[in-house]
């Protein structure tokens, strides 16, 4: 017999067997290791500038911190859907939800832990290169990159990854929540993510606004890293971590129903 | 007598607007007690309230001295739970299963696998364990469950319809198994369509009557009163005699297969019904002894008028 687990055992036993079952998958595993293949390419990017400073005298100034950032969001993408829309409609499809209410799982404990399977390889893949290029730029420019600089890039990626591996978590646990089809979810998770920006291009305010996830967080990039602007910052990141706790939400509320006999 | 580990005060819960249970009390101290009735008799429903799933309207339900719904974290701990309408946590082998079900209780991966492997054992699941549960028969499905119920080595097993789809001889080794658990000192309430099961695992009855009470205690409390009946066959049988026995004290029908059947009968009426069948000629073959079944008890506590606030 056991006493009563931990919120935070409950979790992560729920987060890891997630993400067990989804590793299961080749093309998920792919999709991990290719999200660590960017940075390569940034510290390509570095050492080519470095020599052609040592070659010609002149400094191309390229930095490939914003670059990876854009490029990052695809395998992070990629990974967010496999990993987050089969979550819930998988157990729903399979009428297992029952299961979780007869042991000391709560729907809020439930919901956490299938977010966490999806906000923390997302917040992996998405931070760590981004560390490893910011180590790599430091090393290569030496006393030319300042380390204040780096520490205060670093922050800001932390913030960035923070948003945007909460809002994907939320953009794909949610609609897995909402459907028993994993397709479906797939479907309606890529609907929530590109038509809400789909309508403000039809109104016209595509260019500097964004709703959807990627988009928010492509323009959360710019605004950190590009041209910093504070205030647009915090909105994007208010948008960002507003899509994970809508799907936070929309979970909890959903597997609530239905955790019942 | 005992303190009951399941204790359910007048309890009232409406599902969807529909009331479905309605003023439960019982007071539950068997080893094994069988919770029947037919559907929509609230028995889900009622379970739903032990573990504290579903929030009651009015009443009271405590378990191991528990109270719920204070302490449906600690219940559900120490509760194992066999759920029929639910299945295997899917996308995983048997034993991955078993393992998360054990986890989820509170256990460490290490124990839940050490565990989990000696309930598959005992279940006699082999190497099937290691195969996807999606690939599992219904009968490989029950042990599956039954498993994930016992991994955490619970203090109380509730069973929903647990030898629903087992081929004979499995559903006779899950029985076992069920009641080797009882005789360990685990507490079980099986809920069950199939009153042969609870007839060999239960000590204890709760039936369950659209939402009512119907009859609460020990199953022979509830065969009490009811005689062995003997059914007759042979010569010379006829409507006749059936008369002369009922005029002699001996309640006897004829059925249509031209057998007699005496109700009621203890040893002086058997020695008139010798005596009667003498004097009229008849030849009697072959006289059977039927024990009063579980199901007859049941079916004639059904029919009785309700008592009590809704138990019978």
């Amino acid at each position: 017999m056991t006493g009563i687990p931990s919120s935070i055992h409950v979790i992560s036993t729920i987060a890891q067997r997630e993400f067990r079952i989804a590793m299961r998958r080749k093309f998920l595993r792919v999709i991990l290791v290719m999200g660590f293949l960017p940075p390569i390419g940034a510290a390509v990017v570095l050492i080519v500038r470095l020599l052609l400073r040592q070659m010609q005298g002149t400094d191309v100034g390229w930095d490939p911190l914003p670059f990876l950032l854009q490029f990052q969001t695809i395998p992070v993408f990629l990974a967010a859907l496999g990993l987050g829309t089969p979550a819930v409609s998988r157990d729903r499809a399979e009428d297992v939800l029952y299961l979780y209410a007869v042991r000391p799982v709560s729907p809020t404990l439930y919901a956490a832990g299938k977010m966490l399977a999806v906000f923390l390889p997302v917040f992996i893949v998405l931070f760590m290169p981004i560390v490893m290029v910011i180590a790599v730029r430091q090393g290569i420019l030496g006393s030319e990159a300042a380390p204040l600089d780096s520490l205060a890039d670093l922050g800001k990626a932390a913030l960035l990854t923070l948003g945007a591996a909460a809002a994907l978590a939320g953009a794909t646990v949610g609609p897995s929540a909402a459907t028993k089809r994993g397709r479906w979810a797939l479907l309606l998770s890529l609907a929530v993510m590109t038509l809400p920006d789909t309508v403000l291009k039809v109104f016209g305010k595509g260019d500097d606004w964004a709703i959807g996830p990627i988009n928010v967080a492509r323009l959360l990039v710019d605004t950190m890293f590009k041209d910093p602007v504070w205030l647009p910052s915090l909105g994007h990141l208010a948008i960002l971590f507003a899509w994970g706790i809508s799907g936070f939400l929309l979970t909890r509320w959903r597997v609530a129903r239905e955790m019942i006999p | 007598m005992s303190t009951p580990w399941i204790q359910v005060e007048d309890l009232h819960l409406a599902r969807g607007g529909r009331p479905v249970l309605m003023g439960i009390n019982a007071a539950l101290h068997g080893r094994a007690v069988g919770l029947v009735g037919a559907n929509g008799a609230g028995k889900s429903t009622l379970i739903g309230a032990i573990l504290g799933i579903l929030a009651p309207q009015k009443g009271q339900v405590t378990v191991l001295g528990l109270k719920q719904p204070e302490a449906a974290l600690t219940i559900r701990t120490k509760a194992g739970v066999m759920a029929e309408q639910a299945g295997i946590f899917p996308g995983g082998s048997g034993v991955d299963a078993v393992v998360f079900a054990g986890m989820l209780s509170g256990l460490s991966r290490r124990e839940a696998l050490r565990r989990g492997h000696r309930a598959l054992d005992a279940l006699d699941v082999g190497e099937e364990r290691y195969r996807p549960t999606a690939e599992y028969s219904t009968g490989m499905r029950q042990r599956c469950k039954m498993a994930m119920s016992l991994v955490h080595d619970p203090e109380i097993l509730i069973l929903d319809e647990p030898t629903v789809g087992l081929d004979p001889p499995g559903r006779t080794q899950l029985l076992n198994l069920i009641r080797g658990l009882r005789d360990e000192g685990r507490r079980i309430l099986v809920s069950t369509h199939i009153l042969a099961d609870a007839e060999f695992l239960c000590d204890e009855m709760l039936l369950l009557d659209a939402g009512t009470v119907a009859f609460c205690g020990p199953v022979s409390t509830m065969l009490k009163g009811r005689e062995a009946r003997f059914i007759a066959s042979g010569d010379g049988l006829d409507q006749a005699l059936a008369d002369r026995l009922s005029a002699a004290g001996v309640p006897a029908a004829l059925d249509d297969k031209g057998r007699l059947t005496l109700a009621a009968v203890d040893e002086a009426a058997l020695q008139r019904f010798w005596k009667v069948t003498a004097e009229s000629g008849a030849a009697i073959r072959k006289l059977d002894r039927e024990a009063p079944t579980l199901e007859e008890a049941l079916l004639a506590t059904l029919d009785a008028p309700p008592v009590n606030g809704g138990a019978r």
